[in-house]
């Protein structure tokens, strides 16, 4: 028998739809063309996009007439569906500790390695994965691993809104980009804007796509060469001070993204953590995992406290040394060395808000 | 005036179906425009309410399309696309406007349409009903391309009457002609792009399955044949068809004694729509391109004109003949008349995308189908047709 945690309880919004079950993405006119990264930069949304919280492929929001549960048996624990409110705690019917040890097995152990202190100490955050062999996604890693624009690229966008300081910070996704070293024009595929910093996310399955595909390294030099540009033209047009980011985020088996001298790092084989890091300092490329926003969204659900990227990243990749951040730390290159090290709580503690 | 379909969605005729269906509830015989195929939020009637293939998900308490990406997605209507939503900019809704025209259930009047007589009979029965399966077969025989693919299939099947899907091919040929403009060299962008091939292959076949001619290796036949839409269902209602290998189901005497055709593709559909060359720099291809349409129709069309008179006559076109008779009418037919030989031979091809296959023995083309000539040269002009009836009476051999 499937086991439920429900989470809201009450109507529908005009559409149909339930509150967590589904998020609206801006869509940014490209009239005159080429114009749609300019007027995501002012906010000018066109219309939006209705977008299930919990894909297809997984299933596991259940409505019922008047209430929204989770099957916790399908569940993997993306916490899209509960971060896809600014704030969640005003709408949940149950307790999220309650809702967290239901989709999560081993939620204490993750709990405890949570605390502020514990953070990103160096062990990287492990979640669960589904035991039922029925499922054909059974896992976060899973998920991520498979359908780029569908899949990661949609939830790190909603992630992103979720875990900005900005109350009215906004999104957008697969926003069309003029780019002259492309034959056809390129898209960014998640981007936020809270207060001033803009996040430009270049989401990849997993690592090894990454090194497969091999565009990356042509292709997030030009984005951020192509978006300083527009941020330039815009910050002078309009008096502003906005400043962007261009981050890889990089889905699937995190242990793939240590650092070669790692003793956990799985992607020995092939050198394929050695090409990573090659070409990402060879061409002045900055990452994060998928596992990381999960970890600071995690983080920020059960401490009630919001873990804000915009005041994290500007900390931490401050360090021109920091070369990418995973669940359990930053990599940083010294030298010819490359190691994963602590975060301080100093720095997490900054980066913190309460949720009003 | 029959165009070539090539967009997946049209391939499920339940979904054309669905769409019929709904067009007889609101329209009945008046007519429609291209806009109206699509779904309206603020209209009382939609594809929605005949649709059979509508899901519920767990999330959310409305049903659903099952084959758009996004299911909340205001566009609605793979088929069609919405009013609301449309990132297919039309071009869903014209594709299916093209296969139910194809399939002979709408006629075109100008930029609108209206239901045939097929088309109302077409819609009189649910799908699932055993009397839909005739006249399933009879619409997918009306089309053009659709006979190509039968015989296609007839000629490339193998021993054990297998068919790989990649043996067949239908779509624009490509000539490879390059031209030099303001000393630059512009290759003309004449033949489909290998996905738009793709795309109509996997139409054609869907097609193919959902009237009996093609069953998917590995699929049972029926047992009962009027069932066989419905049976074969689970297959076509299947997001992507991936299956290579059909086991082909045509009969030889269908294909003896020339069958006709009477959605044969017509003049205004002998090219690509050139909005298809969209990546930047190519405005200049494209101005070429379009620049020279109306030569290229002109020659694709005498091929597949001069097919059909034969095909009439019994008889059958001398190429090389075909080719010099062409050749004296220089500003309705020829680019490059070094190459004009040559180019002609790439253009035959256009015959199996018209619905006129041919076979060729000692340089001389016999058709294999007959055509509906009115629907054939609807669009082309009076003077085309005199001088390629001019033509005919010279390069014939019986």
């Amino acid at each position: 028998m499937p086991s439920y945690v429900q989470i809201y309880e009450g109507n529908t919004n005009g559409e149909g739809l339930f509150p967590f079950s589904a998020v609206k993405i801006p869509q940014y006119s490209n009239r005159p063309a080429y114009s749609k990264f300019k007027n995501f930069l002012l906010g000018k949304v066109e219309k939006y996009e209705h977008r299930l919280t919990c894909d297809r492929a997984i299933d596991a929001l259940v409505a019922n007439d008047n209430s929204l549960s989770i099957d916790t048996d399908r569940c993997i624990a993306c916490l899209a569906c509960l971060c896809s409110r600014r704030n969640p705690f005003q709408l949940l019917h149950s307790d999220i500790i309650d809702i967290m040890n239901a989709i999560l097995p081993s939620f204490e152990q993750l709990r405890e390695s949570s605390y502020t202190n514990n953070l990103f100490n160096g062990d990287l955050k492990q979640i669960p994965q589904k035991e039922a062999l029925s499922l054909r996604i059974n896992s976060f890693n899973q998920y991520t691993a498979e359908n780029e624009v569908d899949h990661i690229a949609l939830w790190v966008t909603i992630m992103l809104r979720f875990l900005a300081s900005d109350s009215n910070a906004w999104i957008g996704k697969e926003i069309q980009i003029a780019n002259p070293i492309s034959p056809r024009d390129n898209r960014l595929d998640t981007c936020c804007l809270s207060h001033d910093r803009i996040l430009i996310g270049e989401t990849k399955t997993s690592l090894d796509s990454l090194l497969q595909e091999n565009r990356y390294r042509v292709q997030i030099p030009s984005y951020q060469a192509v978006i300083e540009k527009l941020v330039q033209e815009h910050n002078a047009l309009h008096g502003q001070h906005k400043e962007a980011m261009v981050l890889l985020i990089i889905g699937a088996r995190e242990t793939d993204l240590l650092p070669f001298g790692h003793s956990y790092c799985t992607s020995l084989v092939g050198d394929r953590s050695l090409r990573f890091y090659s070409d990402i300092v060879s061409n002045n490329i900055r990452f994060i995992s998928a596992h990381l926003i999960w970890t600071m969204a995690f983080y920020s659900l059960i401490m009630r406290k919001r873990l804000c990227w915009d005041l994290f990243f500007s900390q931490i990749f401050s360090n021109p040394d920091v070369l990418g951040v995973l669940s359990g730390g930053q990599v940083v290159i010294q030298g010819k060395q490359i190691a994963l090290e602590n975060i301080s709580p100093r720095v997490l503690n900054l980066a913190v808000q309460d949720f009003s | 005036m029959a165009y070539l379909i090539n967009r997946n969605p049209s391939g499920r005729l339940i979904c054309l179906h669905a769409l019929c269906s709904y067009l007889a509830n609101r329209f009945s015989n008046s007519k429609f425009r291209l806009n109206d195929l699509k779904y309206d939020a603020k209209c009382p009637y939609n594809i929605h309410q005949t649709c059979k293939l509508l899901i519920k998900l767990p999330a959310v308490n409305f049903p659903v399309c099952p084959y758009l990406d996004n299911p909340l997605s205001q566009a609605k209507c793979y088929l069609t696309q919405s009013i609301q939503e449309d990132k297919q900019k039309s071009k869903s809704a014209s594709d299916a406007f093209n296969a139910l025209e194809g399939l002979g259930l709408i006629n075109r009047d100008g930029k609108l349409g209206f239901l045939t007589s097929n088309g109302l009979e077409f819609v009189k029965n649910d799908y699932f009903n055993p009397n839909t399966f005739n006249l399933i077969r009879r619409a997918v025989m009306r089309y053009g391309p659709f006979w190509s693919l039968l015989f296609l299939c007839n000629e490339r099947k193998d021993s054990q009457n297998i068919i790989k899907r990649e043996d067949v091919r239908i779509g624009y040929p490509e000539t490879q002609e390059i031209l030099v403009r303001n000393d630059r060299s512009v290759v003309l962008s004449t033949g489909s792009q290998a996905d738009t091939i793709t795309r109509t292959r996997s139409v054609l076949f869907a097609w193919g399955v959902t009237s009996g001619f093609l069953l998917p290796i590995g699929l049972q036949s029926p047992k009962d044949v009027s069932a066989w839409h419905i049976e074969l269902l689970p297959f076509i209602r299947d997001e992507k068809w991936t299956v290579h290998s059909y086991k082909v189901l045509v009969d030889d005497s269908l294909l003896d004694g020339k069958p006709y055709v009477d959605r044969p593709l017509s003049y205004n559909a002998m090219t690509k729509s050139t909005k298809a060359l969209r990546e930047r720099n190519q405005e200049e291809q494209r101005g070429v391109t379009l620049e020279l349409e109306g030569i290229i129709k002109n020659r694709r069309f005498a091929i597949s004109y001069l097919l059909a008179l034969a095909s009439e006559q019994d008889s059958g076109v001398h190429f090389d003949k075909l080719v010099t008779e062409l050749a004296s009418y220089e500003p309705f037919f020829v680019i490059d008349k070094q190459n004009f030989a040559k180019v002609m031979h790439s253009e035959l091809e256009i015959a199996f995308a018209t619905g006129i296959p041919f076979r060729e023995e000692n340089r001389v083309l016999f058709p294999l189908t007959r055509l509906n000539i009115g629907e054939l040269t609807s669009g082309a002009s009076g003077e085309i047709i005199k001088i390629l009836q001019n033509v005919s009476t010279n390069i014939m051999n019986k």
